[in-house]
This record gives C-alpha cells, sequence and structure tokens, in this order.
C-alpha cells in the first residue's frame, strides 16, 4: 500500500493552489465596480472577439472600465438572468431574445432607451426597418435594438433534388411558383427516391414537434392567409379557416404522404438525409465540408402570398444595472450605424443603410451570392417578425402539450386548434387588456 | 476536561462547515416549504399548508412523480442485484481473464454519471440510434426510447443500473471469497450438484450482503437526477419526471422555491423513512458487522 | 467444458453494455457528422474527423474547464483528507459529552439526497455573494455528504486499531496535535488513500451544483461542459460532445488502470458501509 504518498501529494498541491492565490472566489460580478458586465450565448470565439474589441474600443472613447463579456448557454440563459435581475446583480447589459423581452419589458425589468436613441440624429434611428422593432417598441419607449434580424429561408440539397428530377426551387421562385403547394408535390417526387431515413422535408432545424414548433408553423400559417392571433383584440386565430388549412397541409405531408421527418425521428437536412428545410443564415457554417451541393431560396408562398419571416434578438440594458446610463450608450454604440457594419458579418442587420452594403459585407460569407438580394436583404426589408405576446412563456407552456396531440397520426386539426385558442385566448387577451 | 476541549476543537471545523451546509439549510427548507417563496419575488408570505394540500389533491404531476420514482427505484435495484450477483458467482469460479471483466465491468463507475448519460442518450437516439441500428440487424424495430413514455422510463433506468454493476459485483466478490471453503466442500462431499451448491449453500450465505447492497442501491437510486435531465429532461409529458428532478424543475425552471421546498421535504421523509427500514434490517439480519 | 463456454457468453453478453458505450463514444469522437448516424453502424470511422478534437477547444474553453475540475477537485480532495483525519480521530479516540449525539446528527447528511437541501442554499449562497464561483463547488461536498462518509471511515478506522501506539506516545510527552501528525496520521494512511479516492471522483464527476451555481461557460467544470456541446436551438454537436466527453474521461481511465485494486477497493468499502 505504498502508493498512497497520492493523497498527501494531493493535498500539497491544492496547499499550493490555496497559497499562490488561483483564486477559488473567481469573483462573481466581475470585481471593481467600475467594470460593466455584457452577457451573450454565444460561445463562437470570432463573435467573442469581436464583441471584446468593439467594447474596448468603447470604453476608450467613452470612459468607464473593461466591458467584461459574460457567456451564459443559450438553454440556461433566460433562468440565469432572471435569478440574476430578481437577486438585485443584474448584468449592465446584454443579448436577449425578441420573445423575453417582451415580457421582461412589460416586468420593468429593462431601461427604456427612446429617449437616448431618438433624440440624437447622428444615431439616425429611423435608418432601421420600421417592422423590425415590432417586439421591442411600445408607444414612445424603446426596450431593445435588435441587432440580429435574421429572415428564415429555403435551403435544399440540390443533389437529392436532381437525383429525383425535380424542380430547383429558386427558380421557381423567382417566377413565384415556389409554393407550399409545390414544396409538397416536390416531396412526393423525391421521397420515393431517398434511402430509408431520409425524408424530402424537414421543418427549421426538426423543432416543429418542440420548442421550435413557431418558427415553421408561422411562415406556414402566414403562407396561407392565417395568423396566430390578432394583437389588436388578442384572438386566437389558430382554428380559423386559414390556420386549419395550413396546418393540415404539413400534416399531409407529414403523416399521409410520409415525406416529411415524422416526430421524434432525427433525420437532418445538415447531415444530408432532409432534402429541403427552411434555416437561417447562423446555421450556414454548418455546411462547410458538406459532401452535398445546395442552394437557397425564400421561403415558400402560399394563398395568402409571398412570405418574409424574420427572427430577433436585440441589445437590451437592464434596470437596476450599477451603470443604467453608459449602458445605454454602449447599446447605441454597438448598435449605431458603424457598430451594426461591423456586426454585420455575424448578425443580419435592419439598418436599411448597412443592408444597401450587403454584397460588399456578405461576399466573404456562405451565402450563395446571387441570393444575398433575393432571399437576405428583401426578406429583411419585407419581413416582419413574430409578434410576441408578454405572456408568451405561458403561452408556451400551455400549448406544448396540446401540440402533442396535433402531432398524432389521427388527430382532428380543427378540434385540437379549436381547444389550442380555448386555452391561449385568456393569455393573449392580457396584453390588450393591460394597455 | 482538557479531553473535551480538545476533541471539541478537533471537531469543531467539519460541525460548523456542517450546521451550515446541512443543518441550517435542512430547517430552511422545512420553513420555506410553508411559504409561497418564488425565486423571482423580493418577498415570501406564509402560506401555511396550502403547498402540501396543492400537492396531494390538486398536482396530478406529484403523484406520478412519486409513482415513477418507486418504478424508477424497484427497477434499479432488480437489475442491478441480479446482473451484479451473476457477474459475482461467474467471475469467482476462477474463470481465466476474470480479472479483465471485473475490471471492465468496473469502467463505468469511475466514470462521470454526465458523462454515461450523454453516450447513453447519443445511443439511443430514435431512428438511425446506434442501439436500434443494432436491433435492426436482428430485425428487431426498436421503439424511440427517450421520446416514448415507457422505453424512456425503462432506458433511464437500465443505464442508471447499469453505471454501478461493477461496484456491487465486487462487493458480493469480496463476501464470496469469505465464505469459508468447508461449507462448499461438505455440500460437495454429500454429492450435491454445481446448481444445488449455488442456490442452497453459497446464496443463503449471501444473503447478508444482497441486503446491504439493496440497501445502498435503494439510497442511491435517489442521485438520478443527472439521467434525467440529461437523457430525457422529466419526458415525454412527465413520463420520467421521479420526485427529485420534479423539485429542480419547480426551483429552477418555474422559480417555484416554495413549492420545490414541500417536494424536498417529502423527499427527505422517504430516504428517513429508508433509513430507518435500514437499521432494522441491519439489526436484525446482519449480525457480522 | 460446455459449462465453460457458456459462461464466457454469458459474461461478455453481461459485460458488453458496460465496455461498448466507450467504443462507441471513442469511434463517434473522431467520425464527421454525416457518419454519426450512417447505417449501418460502424465502429471505425471510414473518415477520421480529427478536427472535432480541435472544435472542443474551439467552441469552449476547455483546457481551462478541465483545469477547473481538477484545481477544485484537488481542494475537495486535501479539505476532506484533513478535515476527516482531524474530527473521525477525535470521535474514535476521545470522550467527551455529546460525542455519540453530535456524531448521529452528522450521520443524517449521509444519506440526504442534494436535491433536498439545494434550495435554500442557492439563497443562502446568493445572499453571500458566491453564486457564480467555485466556493460551493468546494465547500458543499466537503462538509455535505462527501466530509461526512470521510470521518465516518477514518473513525471506523481508528476504532478497529488498538490505542496502544498512541498511548505509549502520549507518555513520551507528545501532545494531542503531535499524536496526530506524527503517530495517526502516518496510520490512517490507507484509510486517507482511499478517503481521497472517494473525495476527488466524487467532486469530478459532480454536476447538479456547477449546474445550479455557476453561470458563466468559463468557470464550468467538465461535466456541465460537455453538456454545453450544442448548435443554437440547444441541439447537441454529437461528434464534438462525443469527443469532448472522450478526452474528459480519458483521464480518468488512465488512472483507474493505473491504480485498479487502490480504487476498486476504496469504492467497495466505502460503499458496503
Amino acid at each position: 500500500m505504498r502508493r498512497l504518498r497520492a493523497p498527501l501529494l494531493g493535498a500539497a498541491v491544492a496547499a499550493t493552489l490555496a497559497v499562490t492565490g488561483c483564486g477559488v472566489g473567481s469573483g462573481d460580478s466581475g470585481g471593481s465596480s467600475d467594470n460593466m458586465t455584457m452577457t451573450v450565448w454565444t460561445t463562437n470565439p470570432d463573435q467573442l472577439k469581436l464583441l471584446n474589441d468593439l467594447t474596448a474600443e468603447f470604453s476608450k472613447t467613452h470612459g468607464g472600465g473593461k466591458v467584461e463579456i459574460q457567456s451564459i448557454p443559450q438553454a440556461d440563459y433566460l433562468t440565469k438572468i432572471s435569478i440574476r435581475l430578481s437577486g438585485g446583480t443584474p448584468p449592465d447589459l446584454g443579448w436577449m431574445g425578441a420573445p423575453d423581452a417582451v415580457g421582461m419589458a412589460k416586468n420593468g425589468q429593462l431601461v427604456d432607451l427612446g429617449p437616448q436613441l431618438k433624440d440624437d440624429a447622428s444615431y439616425q434611428f429611423d435608418d432601421f426597418v420600421p417592422a423590425s422593432f415590432t417586439n421591442w417598441q411600445s408607444g414612445d419607449q424603446v426596450w431593445g435594438v435588435p441587432f440580429s434580424t435574421s429572415p428564415f429561408f429555403t435551403i435544399y440539397n440540390k443533389d437529392l433534388l436532381a437525383k429525383a428530377g425535380a424542380q430547383d426551387p429558386a427558380k421557381l421562385a423567382a417566377t413565384g411558383g415556389w409554393t407550399w403547394q409545390a414544396l409538397s408535390d416536390l416531396g412526393r417526387k423525391v421521397q420515393p427516391t431517398l434511402p430509408t431515413g431520409s425524408y424530402a422535408f424537414q421543418s427549421n432545424d426538426g423543432g416543429i414537434y418542440g420548442k421550435l414548433v413557431w418558427t415553421t408553423l408561422e411562415p406556414l400559417i402566414r403562407a396561407y392567409g392565417g395568423k396566430v392571433f390578432d394583437p389588436d383584440t388578442g384572438q386566437c386565430q389558430l382554428n380559423s379557416p386559414e390556420s386549419v388549412a395550413a396546418i393540415q397541409a404539413y400534416r399531409a405531408m407529414a403523416f399521409t404522404d410520409k415525406t416529411a421527418v415524422p416526430p421524434g425521428n432525427e433525420a437532418d437536412f445538415f447531415a444530408g438525409k432532409a432534402a429541403v428545410t427552411f434555416t437561417q443564415t447562423s446555421r450556414l457554417s454548418q455546411l462547410k465540408g458538406a459532401g452535398f451541393d445546395w442552394g437557397v431560396a425564400p421561403l415558400p408562398a402560399g394563398p395568402g402570398g409571398p412570405v418574409n419571416f424574420t427572427g430577433q434578438a436585440g441589445l437590451v440594458a437592464f434596470k437596476g444595472g450599477k451603470h443604467e446610463k453608459l449602458a445605454t450608450e454602449l447599446v447605441k454604440y454597438l448598435s449605431g450605424k458603424e457598430g451594426t457594419q461591423k456586426l454585420a458579418s455575424f448578425f443580419p442587420p435592419a439598418r436599411k443603410s448597412v443592408l444597401a452594403e450587403a454584397e460588399q459585407i456578405y461576399a466573404q460569407g456562405p451565402l450563395p451570392k446571387d441570393a444575398i438580394d433575393p432571399v437576405l436583404v428583401s426578406s429583411i426589408e419585407k419581413g416582419y417578425p413574430f409578434r410576441y405576446p408578454s405572456a408568451w412563456p405561458e403561452v408556451l407552456q400551455t400549448s406544448a402539450p396540446v401540440f402533442d396531440k396535433l402531432w398524432a397520426q389521427n388527430a382532428n386539426a380543427q378540434d385540437v386548434m379549436n381547444d389550442l385558442c380555448q386555452q391561449l385566448d385568456p393569455l393573449l387577451k392580457r396584453d390588450v387588456a393591460g394597455s | 476536561m482538557r479531553e473535551t476541549l480538545t476533541a471539541y476543537l478537533l471537531i469543531s471545523p467539519q460541525m460548523l462547515g456542517f450546521l451550515v451546509v446541512v443543518l441550517i439549510p435542512l430547517i430552511t427548507v422545512l420553513v420555506l416549504s410553508f411559504t409561497d417563496s418564488n425565486l423571482l419575488a423580493p418577498d415570501a408570505r406564509s402560506v401555511g399548508l396550502d403547498n402540501y394540500q396543492t400537492m396531494v389533491s390538486e398536482d396530478p404531476a406529484f403523484w406520478r412523480s412519486v409513482v415513477t420514482t418507486g418504478i424508477f427505484s424497484a427497477g434499479l435495484v432488480v437489475i442491478n442485484v441480479v446482473m451484479s450477483l451473476f457477474l459475482a458467482l461467474v467471475l469467482h469460479r476462477k474463470l481465466r481473464g476474470a480479472q479483465l471483466f471485473l475490471a471492465l465491468a468496473f469502467l463505468p463507475v469511475v466514470t462521470s454519471q454526465a458523462a454515461w448519460a450523454v453516450v447513453w442518450r447519443f445511443l439511443l437516439q430514435g431512428e438511425g440510434g446506434t442501439v436500434n441500428s443494432l436491433l435492426s440487424v436482428f430485425s428487431i424495430s426498436g421503439p424511440n426510447w427517450l421520446f416514448e413514455a415507457k422505453p424512456a422510463l425503462a432506458a433511464v433506468t437500465v443505464v442508471a443500473a447499469l453505471k454501478t454493476v461493477g461496484l456491487k459485483a465486487v462487493i458480493f466478490l469480496a463476501a464470496l471469497r469469505s465464505i469459508p471453503k468447508e461449507a462448499v466442500e461438505a455440500a460437495r462431499l454429500d454429492g450435491a450438484s454445481e446448481w444445488q451448491v449455488q442456490r442452497r449453500v453459497i446464496l443463503p450465505l449471501l444473503a447478508p450482503t444482497t441486503l446491504v447492497v439493496v440497501i445502498i442501491t435503494l439510497i442511491g437510486s435517489f442521485q438520478v437526477f443527472d439521467y434525467i435531465m440529461l437523457m430525457t429532461n422529466g419526458g415525454p409529458s412527465h413520463a420520467t419526471t421521479v420526485l427529485a428532478f420534479a423539485i429542480y424543475q419547480q426551483g429552477f425552471e418555474l422559480m417555484r422555491t416554495g413549492y420545490a421546498s414541500a417536494l424536498a421535504v417529502v423527499l427527505f421523509v422517504i430516504t428517513l423513512g429508508l433509513v430507518a427500514v435500514q437499521w432494522w434490517a441491519r439489526k436484525k439480519w446482519v449480525h457480522s458487522e | 467444458m460446455a459449462l465453460r463456454v457458456l459462461l464466457y457468453v454469458l459474461l461478455v453478453l453481461a459485460v458488453a453494455p458496460l465496455v461498448f458505450p466507450f467504443l462507441w463514444m471513442a469511434s463517434s469522437a473522431l467520425k464527421p457528422p454525416a457518419e454519426i448516424f450512417s447505417y449501418p453502424p460502424r465502429l471505425i470511422p471510414q473518415h477520421v474527423a480529427w478536427e472535432n478534437l480541435s472544435e472542443v477547444f474551439r467552441l469552449q474553453p476547455f483546457a481551462r474547464q478541465i483545469w477547473n475540475s481538477v484545481y477544485i477537485a484537488a481542494a475537495v480532495t486535501a479539505l476532506t483528507c484533513a478535515l476527516s483525519l482531524l474530527s473521525g480521530y477525535a470521535f474514535a479516540r476521545l470522550r467527551f459529552p455529546g460525542r455519540n449525539l453530535l456524531f448521529f446528527l452528522l450521520l443524517s447528511a449521509l444519506m440526504l439526497p442534494a436535491e433536498v437541501t439545494l434550495i435554500p442554499l442557492f439563497k443562502m449562497l446568493r445572499l453571500a455573494n458566491l453564486v457564480d464561483t467555485h466556493v460551493p463547488l468546494i465547500i458543499l461536498p466537503v462538509f455535505g455528504a462527501t466530509g461526512v462518509m470521510a470521518t465516518f471511515l477514518i473513525r471506523q478506522f481508528f476504532q478497529s486499531l488498538p490505542p496502544e501506539v498512541e498511548e505509549a506516545a502520549q507518555l513520551d510527552g507528545l501532545g494531542r496535535l503531535g499524536i496526530i501528525w506524527h503517530i495517526a496520521m502516518p496510520l490512517a494512511r490507507p484509510m486517507l488513500g482511499a478517503v481521497a479516492i472517494i473525495a476527488f471522483l466524487a467532486s469530478w464527476n459532480s454536476y447538479l451544483e456547477p449546474l445550479v451555481f455557476l453561470n458563466r461557460v468559463e468557470l464550468f467544470t467538465v461535466p456541465v461542459a460537455i453538456t454545453a456541446y450544442t448548435d443554437a436551438t440547444g441541439h447537441p454537436l454529437w461528434n464534438v460532445q462525443m469527443a469532448a466527453t472522450a478526452i474528459s474521461t480519458l483521464p480518468v481511465l488512465l488512472a483507474y488502470v493505473l491504480a485498479r485494486r487502490q480504487i476498486t477497493d476504496s469504492l467497495a468499502h466505502a460503499n458496503s458501509r
């Protein structure tokens, strides 16, 4: 049993660590009170470097301490920020997804940036595409600035489509022929040519059966001329004839034609196992070294016309942070024209003047050159995001088990949607009654 | 007198830490369970027995989680004991390579639960998952393990059980080695068959150890959080939400710390009950200690 | 003979699910995404994707996260050994009022599921401004179940040891602390070794505590870090996740191969108490 020197060695090591001050207390909210903290959910080193460079520049010109960029994984982001807000130690500023920001604004947890942004002519507030502020503004108050307005678009595996002799969606789109009907036809044509375990269509990130249901459902319902709810009356419209027709169109692909990835299946476009899906620019990097040729097209249109749909994240300053004023300045700095230009290579901008330079900015990016204007720029300019109700977390929680019923083989879409609307109405009406 | 002082001095670091890290939180959790404390709200009001009332009569998920916990623990114990006992009995026969098998069986024991769970979640993917691909070689079409209620609970139970089979096998082996050779020899001389020796002589002698293993496994079965969190997140539709996981969900996802504390008190009472049973059982059956 | 073959077959069947995950983890760690779910499944990747390994370190500060785990586990080990030696010795050798009561109280922590006290601990540590630091990850095991287990083992060890040597030393004029340092600690080495192994593994493997108490990626420990290799939607990047898991499991497996006997005995001993 001579090996037992090991623990003593361990003790010695630990003691040395303690003595050399290899800090156990790596510090809570960033040490010196002069420093600001900014929370983000990316761990991408290139993005972090850019943010560090930009904030260092800001500290030089605007004073204040160092800005510490903290990454918190996306899965826990909202929880961790909420806990810090309630504990009275929020970060000074940070990223926030549109769905979460709406509720936070209503709870008074965000700083109103309105006066500072609008009174400064050099900031050019009206340079932003107006629809991009759908979720960030109420009246004259501005709760955040979208730094990423990322359009959803169609992406397809050219090899798989060519093998089946299917038409190219981008070409169809150019003549207005890229519709849900066309997608469904394409599915029936392509499916027989695919190996088992592969499918013609995958919803956005395969998420229609889970938490991401809305990112596929919203553009689908819009294409059929429906709406999830009417923001003016707070009336749920998921059970309207248009919405139900839209849902049935998808159900037909998944359960009748069996051309869409079924529930619980992992078949993934990026692994070459789905011919068509929807995505956003941030995912395109996954295609580096993909063993297939791919193309992009706008989202499919429908009886309700073409669809331009964006997902958003914004920069917000938190109420109760130690440097509310300086944090607001930093939001302004990062979302000003110059900041937006620099961030644009990672995050699609909503500033018209920056969009005008899109061809240059994305020249090196993964998006095909001929798609930059018709797919990216035009979707942002014409697009509008989902309008989130402030009770969004409850909407998600209430709807999840009901959607589970919708994705059963024999479900009746109309009945399920009636049930869903009945449960959602009181939540959606809260914003109307409250305002 | 001096000795008393020295003793208090020696135990004080641990006792003080114990006070702060175990005792005070234990009392606090009891207090919190009678309030509507919320992680996001600064003040909590006393609500009497409301949380317990809600738990028992209004929250269907509570009873479900108690039942799920029971199924999980029972399954874990059975799989664990059967597999480890089998391993121990076979390896005790001085087979060539027994040491190697034992070493391999012990690998999961030193691996972290998180790593074990992450790898198994990967293996148990629905279509295209490794386990199902292997099953399909034998023309068995496996379920979508982690996304269907019963397969999910079964999968989590088996994965948790496999992790500690090696450890329990070693404990059984130690017990086997301490069985006096004479007892076995005597039985053989009496003309007992191999099977009879195993059944009539060895297994009864292993009874006390088996009891110990059952108890450790039962108590260890509450350390299930990592598997649930990483493999199923409590789903599908609460099918794998055991009590320990419900506490985390209520406390840190829904922020309902008052209600979560009430659940924690229930879990504590259940463990206390188990500990009491253990003491009583050991007194009754395990004389050797 | 036939029995022998049958036993080997059964043995392989029983051990396969315990070993197979490691093989598959290693193989998936080196597969490109397209091969991850290939059918039929292959153990040996067709194209070896070494870049998975560099992705592990590019996507997260994984080296720093490993270091976090290492130094926290070392601190937990050292503190557990020191504290349990002191109190275990005292509970075994010294007589003082309340000895049995206090020891019984300590034992209550042994079976306590971590989830029970997690919420008040979180509230307390938040007040003390210790959330998002490594302090909770060190003090919780040292003073919680792991530390209590250690004390229990040390106490038992001294109880099984005749006190003559120490008594002689006392006659020689050594004080209590002198006895502990010069006599008791060397004597208790085998048990301290077991305690060190138990404490190190408990800390190295803990997942719930870092999940709850840490926010920032650069403070993460290994078990939480490996689960954070996901794409923007929270879906695992399987190959990178497997690579990270393999990298983090390797050192422990290696240590196990080197000190197999010791580790096996320590864990079995501690658990059968």
